[in-house]
Order: C-alpha cells, then sequence, then structure tokens
C-alpha cells in the first residue's frame, strides 16, 4: 500500500491554481479590480452579469463534482448546521483560517499520510481548504479561543449529515450510489467506518481489517466464517468487499457485480453458469436456495446436510423419499451411499446441471 | 516442532551491524497495521517493510484443512513487502505476501494522482480439501482415468477382491485445486469530468476435485475429476460528471474455457462391456461459455437533497458450441441419435434498476425504486427419446422427454418512507413487491409483498440503536398446472419447492452500541425471524433462526486494548415427506414422515493488544472459538400444529426411525504475537499459532467412512478429520 504524502510546496501551487479556481466566483467578488462601488445601473448590471456568468462557467468547467460553490457553510457553523455541502449559501473567502492556522491547535490530526493530502487530486482537501473543505471555514472558531460551536465535527453530526459532506466529493465510481443505499438508509455514514484522522487499516477504516469492521453489525455472518465450510475470507484471500460493495450497488444486497444473485457467484465459478441443455431449476433461481455464502457446518457451505436438503425439494417415490436413518449411515448396520460420504451427488454429480444427452437426471 | 533454526542464525548474522547499531525510536510492530499517520515520510526514495524469517509448522490428523487455503510450510518466508515511492510525481507501491509459497500474491501499483493508475496483481489461492485421498486409477488430472485391465477383470470375477485391490493397487494424491490469477488494469482521467478505466483478468484454475462416475445404484465410484479451468474477464467503462449528472457506460466480458468437458472413468467393478453393464463410463463436466454485456447509468442531483438513477444493463451468455456427447461409451449398446449435435445454449439477461432518494427536509427521507432483472434462456429444447443411465442400459421412452430452459423475470417495486422527529432518531415504514415470473417451474408466478417498520436512534457519541420488523408474504400462482406436473413425474403433488413456495415470513432485527466512555464500547445484536410455508403438505415447511451477538471493546490505557465478543445462533427446520413407492403407498398418509432440523453454533472472539511492554516489547493476543451442533431427527407420523387443515391425519404405519447421531464440529484458534525493536528501522518478532478442530459427522468422518471399498462402493477418502496445528515464526521487520 502505498503511503501518500502531503507535499507542502505542491499543494500551494494548487491551491493557487486549482482551489481558488473553484471558487472563482468567490474570488471574484473579490477581486481588487471589480467595481466595488455603484456605477450607475448599466455597469453594475454588466458586473453582476460577468461575476454570475464567471462563477457558472469556471464551477462547470473546474469542478469535476460539479461542485461550482465551494465547500464549507456560512457562519452558521455550529455543530447542528447543515455540513459544508456545495449546496449551502457561498461563504466568504475571509471565513476561512487556513490550514496552518488549524494545525497550531490540532496538529495531531493532520491528514498528511492519507490521499485527501494530495494536491495532485484537483478535488482534495489539499488542493482546495485544505482542513476547511470538510470542517467548513474555521477562523471563527479560531478567533474564539476554539469554540466547537463554530466548526463543523462529521464525527459528531447525524450520519447522514456527515455523509454528505463526504459525499460532496466521493460521489462517483463505487461511491456514485451511496444516497439511498442500504447502509446510508439506515443510518450508517461514511465516519461510521471510516476515520480520517485516526485510521486503522486499509481504506482509511476504524478497523484493521474488514471483517473486523463488519463484525460489528454483521457479527453472525463473520462468525461464519469459522464454520467448516468457509470461503477463503479468514485465510486473508478474500474480504467482504470482494462480493460486496458497502457504498451501494446496482445489484440486491449491494453485491459488486452482476445484475442477480447467481451472476454475482459465477463471476468466479463460471463453471456452475451453463446454460445447460439439462438445468437444475434452483441453482439457476439462485446459488443461496442450497448454499451459504458465508459459511456453514456443512460440505461445501450448503445449507443443510443432504440428502436432508435433497429432501427439502424430492419427495418423490423410491429413495428420494426414504428416511435414512441411523441404522443407514456410514457406521450404521445396513450403511447406504445415499446418505454417506458424498450422499444424493454421489450419483447426481452433475447437480448444477448436465450437456449429457441423458443428464435429466443429472447422473451423467 | 520442525522450525529450522539453521536458516534462522544465518539470517541474524546477515543483518549489517550499521542496521543493528542505528539508534532512535523503536518502530511500531508491524508497519503495515501501524496508523498510517505514524508511517514515514521520506521523500523520492524507497520506503517501506519486509518481514522475513523461518518458520515451522507442526500438525497432527488432517494437516490439509489446517492449510486448505493458506501455506505454512516449512522454512524461509518473506512476507508483508509493503514499498512505496514518490518520483516526480507518481506514486509507486509494491506489495508482496507469503512470497514463494502457494499463497503468494504480489502487487503492483502506479498512481499519477488525480490523472492516471494503472496496477498489475499475482494472486494465487490454494484449495487444498486432503492430502490423504487414494485412487486405483491413472490419469489423474486429464479427461481419461484408467484402472488395469488385469485389476478389472479380477474384480469382475470376484466383487469382494475390491477391497484388497484397492489396499494394494490405490495411489496416494492430494485432492486440491489452485487459482492463479493475474490482473492488470489502468484508470484515466483525461479531464476532472471524465473517468476511463479498463480491467482484464485472468484466473486459471487447475487440480482435481471429487466428482460422482457411478454406474447405478449398487456400483457407486468417486473419481478425481479434473478442473482445468481458463476465465478471463475484461471490464470497460467510462464516467462523465458535470454537475448534476452522472453518466457511465460500461462493458462487462466474461470468457470461460474449461479444457476438460467430458471424463471417460474405467468402471473398477467390471472389465468387459455388456448389455446391462458398462466397462467405462462418460460424464460431461462444465462446458466453456462466454458472456458479454453492456450497461449504463444515469445519476441526476435534484434540489432538496434529491438524487434519481437509472440503470440499465443487457448481456449475452452463449456456450462455445462443444458437441453433445454421445448416449454411452458402451460399445454394445447402441448409440441413440441426437436430437441435434451441440447444446446451443444461450441466454439473454437485461436489468433496469430506476432509483429516486430524496430528503426535502432534515426531517423526511423517501427513496422509491423499481428493479427488473429478465433472464431469458433461449437454448432450445432438447428431445430424449431414449434415455441411457450410468452408460448400463438403453430404454426408450414412451414418449420424448424435452430440456427445460429456466427463466426468470423479477419485478421489485420498493418504497421507503421516513421521519425523523427528532436530531438522530428516525422512524420510517416501507413497502416491497417482488413480482416473479417462471418457467417451467411449479409456480410460475409468484407475488411477494413485505412490509417493514424501522426505528433508528443514530448520530450522537454515546449510542445507537437500528431496529426494524418485517412482515413478508408470499404468494404463488399457477400451481394447479404444477400439481399436474408433479404428479407426472412421481413426486408428491402436494410437494412445494421452498425457493417458491407460498410463505409467510416475520423477522425482527435489534442492533445497539453505546460508548458511554470514550475507552469503553459494547454493542448487542437481537435477530430472529420464521419463515412459514403454510400450503407445503410435503416439502419444507418451516425455518426459524435465531441470533443473538454482543461485544466489548475497552481501551483502559493508551498501551492496552482488549475486547471480545460472542455470538449465538439456533437455525430450525422441518421438511416433510412421505416414503412410498410406486402404487398404493403413494397416496398413503400414514406413511409420513418429517425431518426436524437444528443447527446451533456457539462463538467467541478475544484479543488484546498490550504496546510497550517493559518500554519496548509489542504484544497481541487473539483467540476464537467456534462450535458447531446440529441434530437432524426424524419424526414418523404427523407433526403436531404443523399439519395443514386439508391434510387427512393418520397414526404413522412407518417403524420407527433409528435416531441419527448429532454431528459437531469445533474449531479453537489462538495467535500470539510479539515484536521487540532492535533498532530504528529493524524488530524482532516471534509469531504463534495454534489450532485445533474437532469433528464428529455421520456422513463424512473416519467412523462413517472406515474403507475406500465397501460392498459395491469405490470412494477416494475425503473425510472430515481432527487435527491440532501449531506454527511458529520467527521473524525480522526491517523498515526502510
Amino acid at each position: 500500500m502505498p503511503v501518500f504524502r502531503h507535499d507542502s510546496s505542491t499543494r500551494t501551487g494548487s491551491r493557487a491554481d486549482v482551489g481558488e479556481l473553484c471558487h472563482v466566483g468567490t474570488a471574484l467578488a473579490s477581486h481588487p479590480r471589480m467595481p466595488t462601488r455603484t456605477a450607475g445601473f448599466p455597469a453594475c448590471l454588466l458586473a453582476a452579469l460577468i461575476v454570475f456568468t464567471g462563477s457558472m462557467l469556471a464551477s462547470v468547467a473546474a469542478a469535476p463534482d460539479g461542485g461550482g460553490a465551494p465547500r464549507g457553510s456560512s457562519r452558521r457553523t455550529t455543530a447542528d448546521a447543515p455540513p459544508p455541502a456545495r449546496a449551502a449559501p457561498t461563504p466568504q473567502t475571509n471565513d476561512y483560517a487556513g490550514e496552518d492556522t488549524c494545525l497550531v491547535c490540532h496538529e495531531n490530526r493532520a491528514y498528511t499520510t492519507t490521499r485527501h493530502a494530495l494536491a495532485a487530486i484537483a478535488r482534495s482537501p489539499a488542493a482546495t481548504r485544505g482542513c476547511e473543505s470538510c470542517h467548513g471555514p474555521g477562523k471563527a472558531h479560531a478567533e474564539s479561543g476554539g469554540d466547537t460551536s463554530l466548526i463543523v465535527n462529521p464525527a459528531r453530526l447525524p450520519p447522514q449529515r456527515a455523509s454528505e459532506i463526504c459525499a460532496s466529493c466521493h460521489d462517483r465510481r463505487t461511491h456514485a450510489l451511496w444516497q439511498g443505499s442500504q447502509h446510508d438508509s439506515r443510518n450508517v455514514g461514511c465516519v461510521s467506518c471510516h476515520s480520517q484522522h485516526a485510521p486503522k487499516g486499509a481504506k482509511q477504516i476504524k478497523a484493521e481489517s474488514q471483517i473486523t469492521l463488519c463484525a460489528t453489525c454483521h457479527r453472525d455472518k463473520i462468525a461464519k466464517l469459522d464454520r467448516s465450510g468457509h470461503m477463503p475470507v479468514r485465510e486473508g484471500k478474500m474480504e467482504c468487499a470482494t462480493c460486496h460493495n458497502p457504498h451501494g450497488a446496482t445489484n440486491v444486497r449491494l453485491l459488486r457485480k452482476g445484475d442477480s444473485i447467481a451472476e454475482l457467484c459465477t463471476s468466479c465459478h463460471a463453471d456452475k453458469r451453463g446454460p445447460y441443455l439439462w438445468e437444475h431449476a434452483p441453482s439457476r433461481d439462485g446459488c443461496v436456495t442450497c448454499h451459504d455464502p458465508h459459511g456453514s457446518s456443512n460440505e461445501r457451505m450448503l445449507v443443510s446436510k443432504p440428502p436432508i436438503l435433497c429432501q427439502r425439494c424430492h419427495v418423490s417415490t423410491r429413495h428420494p423419499s426414504t428416511i435414512y436413518d441411523a441404522a443407514l449411515v456410514g457406521a450404521g448396520a445396513t450403511p447406504s451411499i445415499r446418505i454417506y460420504a458424498r450422499s444424493c451427488v454421489t450419483c447426481h454429480a452433475a447437480i448444477h446441471g448436465s450437456n449429457h444427452p441423458s443428464g435429466q437426471r443429472f447422473i451423467r | 516442532m520442525r522450525t529450522v533454526c539453521l536458516p534462522l542464525i544465518a539470517i541474524l548474522a546477515l543483518v549489517p551491524r550499521a542496521v543493528l547499531a542505528q539508534s532512535g525510536p523503536p518502530p511500531p510492530a508491524d508497519a503495515s497495521q501501524a496508523n498510517p499517520a505514524e508511517r514515514p515520510t521520506v521523500k523520492t526514495s524507497w520506503i517501506g517493510t519486509v518481514d522475513f524469517g523461518v518458520r515451522g509448522t507442526s500438525a497432527n490428523g488432517d494437516a490439509a484443512r489446517y492449510e486448505r487455503y493458506r501455506d505454512l510450510g516449512d522454512g524461509l518466508f518473506a512476507d508483508r513487502v509493503r514499498l512505496s515511492r514518490d518520483r516526480s510525481g507518481w506514486l509507486l507501491g509494491v506489495t508482496a505476501d507469503h512470497a514463494g509459497r502457494r499463497d503468494q500474491r504480489y502487487l503492483f501499483e502506479a498512481d499519477r494522482p488525480g490523472r492516471f493508475t494503472t496496477w498489475f496483481l499475482w494472486d494465487q489461492i490454494p484449495m487444498l480439501l486432503s492430502s490423504t485421498t487414494r485412487t486405483l486409477f491413472s490419469g489423474v488430472g486429464s479427461g481419461t482415468l484408467e484402472i488395469p485391465d488385469a485389476l478389472q477383470a479380477a474384480v469382475q470375477a470376484n466383487p469382494a477382491a475390491i477391497a484388497p485391490v484397492v489396499s494394494q493397487f490405490s495411489i496416494q494424491f492430494d485432492t486440491r485445486t489452485q487459482r492463479r490469477i493475474a490482473e492488470g488494469g489502468f484508470r484515466y482521467l483525461p479531464t476532472t469530468a471524465l473517468t476511463v478505466e479498463g480491467k482484464v483478468r485472468h484466473t486459471n484454475r487447475d487440480g482435481e476435485i471429487a466428482y460422482g462416475g457411478s454406474f447405478g445404484h449398487s456400483s457407486t465410484v468417486e473419481l478425481p475429476a479434473p478442473t482445468e479451468h481458463q476465465l478471463t474477464d475484461a471490464d470497460a467503462g467510462a464516467e462523465f460528471v458535470r454537475d448534476p449528472v452522472l453518466l457511465r457506460a460500461g462493458y462487462v466480458g466474461s470468457f470461460f474455457h474449461n479444457d476438460v468437458t467430458a471424463l471417460a472413468f474405467d468402471n473398477p467393478f467390471r472389465a468387459v462391456d455388456s448389455a446391462a453393464a458398462s466397462a467405462r463410463g462418460r460424464v460431461s463436466l462444465a462446458p466453456s461459455s462466454s458472456f458479454n454485456g453492456i450497461n449504463g447509468l444515469a445519476s441526476v442531483k435534484l434540489p432538496r437533497r434529491s438524487r434519481a438513477s437509472a440503470y440499465v444493463s443487457a448481456g449475452v451468455l452463449t456456450d462455445a458450441g462443444d458437441p453433445i456427447m454421445p448416449q454411452t461409451i458402451n460399445s454394445v449398446l447402441r448409440t441413440a441419435p441426437l436430437d441435434r449435435q451441440a447444446v446451443e445454449g444461450k441466454a439473454r439477461t437485461t436489468g433496469v434498476n430506476l432509483t429516486f432518494v430524496s430528503r426535502p427536509t432534515r426531517s423526511v427521507d423517501v427513496t422509491a425504486g423499481y428493479r427488473q432483472y429478465d433472464y431469458d434462456n433461449r437454448t432450445p429444447a432438447f428431445a430424449m427419446t431414449e434415455r441411457v443411465s450410468y452408460d448400463n442400459a438403453v430404454t426408450v421412452l414412451d414418449a420424448p422427454v424435452h430440456t427445460e430452459a429456466f427463466s426468470v423475470t423479477r419485478h421489485t417495486l420498493d418504497g421507503d418512507v421516513k421521519f425523523a422527529p427528532r436530531r438522530g432518531i428516525s422512524t420510517g415504514v416501507g413497502f416491497t413487491r417482488l413480482v416473479e415470473d417462471r418457467t417451467h417451474r411449479i409456480f410460475e408466478a409468484t407475488t411477494d409483498n413485505t412490509v417493514r417498520v424501522i426505528f433508528d436512534a443514530a448520530g450522537n457519541p454515546w449510542f445507537t440503536v437500528r431496529t426494524k420488523y418485517e412482515h413478508g408474504q408470499r404468494r404463488g400462482a399457477g400451481i394447479d398446472e404444477g400439481e399436474r406436473e408433479l404428479a407426472a413425474i412421481g413426486e408428491q403433488p402436494g410437494m412445494r419447492h421452498f425457493d417458491i413456495a407460498s410463505r409467510d415470513r416475520d423477522r425482527v432485527t435489534i442492533l445497539g452500541s453505546a460508548t458511554p466512555f470514550a475507552s469503553l464500547g459494547i454493542n448487542a445484536s437481537i435477530a430472529v425471524g420464521k419463515d412459514d410455508y403454510l400450503e407445503s403438505e410435503f416439502g419444507l415447511r418451516d425455518n426459524t433462526h435465531r441470533v443473538y451477538a454482543a461485544g466489548i471493546n475497552a481501551t483502559p490505557t493508551d498501551r492496552v486494548v482488549v475486547g471480545g465478543s460472542y455470538s449465538f445462533e439456533r437455525y430450525h427446520a422441518l421438511s416433510r415427506s412421505r416414503q412410498a413407492n410406486p402404487g398404493a403407498q403413494f397416496a398413503d398418509p400414514s406413511r409420513n414422515w418429517a425431518t426436524d432440523a437444528t443447527d446451533g453454533a456457539h462463538s467467541l472472539m478475544l484479543n488484546a493488544e498490550v504496546a510497550r511492554i517493559a518500554g519496548k516489547i509489542d504484544l497481541r493476543l487473539l483467540y476464537d472459538f467456534s462450535r458447531a451442533r446440529a441434530r437432524y431427527d426424524y419424526i414418523a407420523g404427523p407433526v403436531a400444529d404443523r399439519t395443514l387443515p386439508e391434510e387427512v391425519v393418520v397414526p404413522t404405519t412407518l417403524p420407527p426411525p433409528l435416531a441419527l447421531p448429532p454431528t459437531r464440529s469445533e474449531l479453537q484458534r489462538a495467535t500470539l504475537d510479539a515484536t521487540y525493536p532492535l533498532a530504528a528501522r529493524l524488530s524482532l518478532g516471534v509469531s504463534y499459532w495454534y489450532e485445533q478442530y474437532r469433528v464428529n459427522d455421520f456422513t463424512l468422518d473416519v467412523d462413517a467412512n472406515p474403507d475406500l471399498a465397501r460392498g459395491q462402493a469405490l470412494l477416494m477418502g475425503y473425510l472430515y478429520r481432527p487435527y491440532s496445528a501449531n506454527t511458529t515464526w520467527l521473524r525480522l521487520i526491517y523498515r526502510w
């Protein structure tokens, strides 16, 4: 994992070039060459038109997130105030204290080792307002000696409001569908899982691993990783986000790929996707009919043990409806291969589907 | 313990004195685990860590299960290599894990922040199922498995000879597969509004898995089937964002090739083909196939914190056109003509996803969505006029049996409204309607209506509570035709496939956490629910679950972190059946029986970290315990309170079944990591892992499978076996 560093010289340059360009509307409004006194109606109108047009053009051209307005809220910078989203009222440039001022008191809260410190990223805090990109204008807070009611602290905001701050930049690619996603709608916000200033794991999560983090709420799913049948998650070859996108997805259950559960599973287990001549209906409808992808005590992560699992659907005459009791198990008096070892799939091996011309019963 | 000492001594001797002589503050135990804020920030030169040393593993019992997805072999190791460099505006990163081992992983990244990123990944995922499996077959790994003719002849002449033949001539082999993944990709931002990205991933999986190759009910055979899979995935996409619009277009390609799509194998019980028994068998394995799809997403921000999104996708899944194999490999049997020569498998998929989210005020939250997914299987029906079962005999069918190309279309309508009467408090209601249309299933249409109520308290630093109750009703339509089809194939007409059966569902989840002090966190959760398949005379009748969990984390001092969590799960399922042969028994309710299945698990996780013991030693302890038990209780006759109103309840005529023994599996894991700084850039570490697995399973443990050959069954010996194992690392951690 690369260690990202904050290059102060680059940041300064970027601020002048990009950061202020983002806020060109505000900048133009206070530009020394702009009229500051009433110069008659036409001149005033012209000036206003120039300012407005310049602001709009610059916003569209320079703000990749479309956010022409600067991040940071107006003087209503109390903890209950709306977060500094782009829709907030345009703050004045002289509301900002500057990052150097912040670091006088908050030196240990620096973000210099994260991507936020990369000024080359046009929308990063380093390229825009530094600390105040997320915390809003801090001049009043600084001048008050640290009045916490005059600064935005995302950690103390309701989750959805805090997320609006993050989403003012993180609104693309894997984050594009955050708003209204399962986590967002249940008041799980960005800062519920991520920490900007005290991360413990990759992607600035609050735990050392995704397993630990997700276990905070999904303890039952993580517990299944210790079952006899499990994915290689606890061994570190997969992680929760291999299958799920916790930030929102077009598939069900926040699945990262495909448009159905089966499509997600067969993105790796393509040997099961067919299309087959003879199809086993439940495997086409959804793998989780028979398998628990988080782990189970049964072989191949089956939700129950064959033949009992198969007998949930197959009640036909002869052997499918037989009671396979203790006399028939491997250690019983009359052992039957239909219950010990591979049970039903000893014969019905092609259980996901068959291309054999006589494969109706998945024997061949 | 087979820890090798000499290599360690050699490594220690190679450590430069200059390094040892350096002074300064002790480094973190493992920089990759350390707080990133504490990482070094050396400019323009390589920085990072490497972890290397020697390792020894000792295992009693099933060592393969201990190393199922990993390689913990003895000897030298190089692990957790993390290197990065800032060079001319490029951030370069190199990662290596388990170098030289079967589970090795390497990643190279080059990042021009805000402009271009590229990476290459090499990853290996082993799956070692057994190192004690044995087989009579030669040619393991190929598409042809053979047994010497003389052995076949000996067993054909004397079936009881299979046991000594297996004992004398079977060979040991590892049942394992290995995935090797190579992935390369890039992401390019030509402008701040446009992102173009692409990725190609190739997965090679080879090895052997156990597979069924039986020759009839009384001649069951387990095979080491080859797995020679090549899967290439290609993703490409572009995303354009200009406020308030986001547009995305993408392509997804997935190309699967199986090098061995058919497996031929000798019959260990027979040397010569006959009209009733084959000396060889042949099965079809996974077909090669390809999927090509395109997708697009448009999302627009609207006033009042609103957003509308539309996603569409379309794809085509086709098989590779491999020919259908002949009906049988038995040389004595005539080969019935095939309806056609190739599978001609084809399916079209389409997806539509429309969502609207709005928070018009701080106290109102509205979400609405519509999803449609269509799997349209266009594989032509194939007529089977004659059946050859197990390559043994030809059965001329009274009427052709046609394949059934399953298709499904799902329409989902979602709506949720939430209110937040106070800051951090929200309550809401929601509704989901899922309508599914299928082909060739007993219910060709089902409708599932679910209502839910939520109450959340979140957003304050002291506690959060999230609760949800949902009630769902699924009902099917068109069962009359379904019952006729069930009867036609010998199934009980009252049977319902549980994945589509009519069902009432109730679920409650409560999740809470509290942080009374900054140094203490407590969490707990409860999830209970029941699925009642209220019209299922046979099949799954009900399904319940109860999950309780609690955890605590504490940081009593800035040097100590302790935590623990416990969960208990209990799943219960009742399914019903009728033991019957064709004829009068088929309709005899006195032959009804049920399975009452209970699956429970206890799980405990403990962790403790102590930093700077005696000023220098960092210590970490982890302990996991998991115990799962399952019972499958047979009930002959009717089940109280679980019969349907229209059912005829009569006393059973079945003999009382012998109770199955319960199954149990128990896993304990303990790990200890300690590091001691030798110098500013060098630390000495010791790690110790202990694992113990205990299992009793009436289907797969040693007691159930004492021999590879039993009667007319020949297996490979894949078993659930207990183990206890430990691994010790002696490591040096060097930081640049």
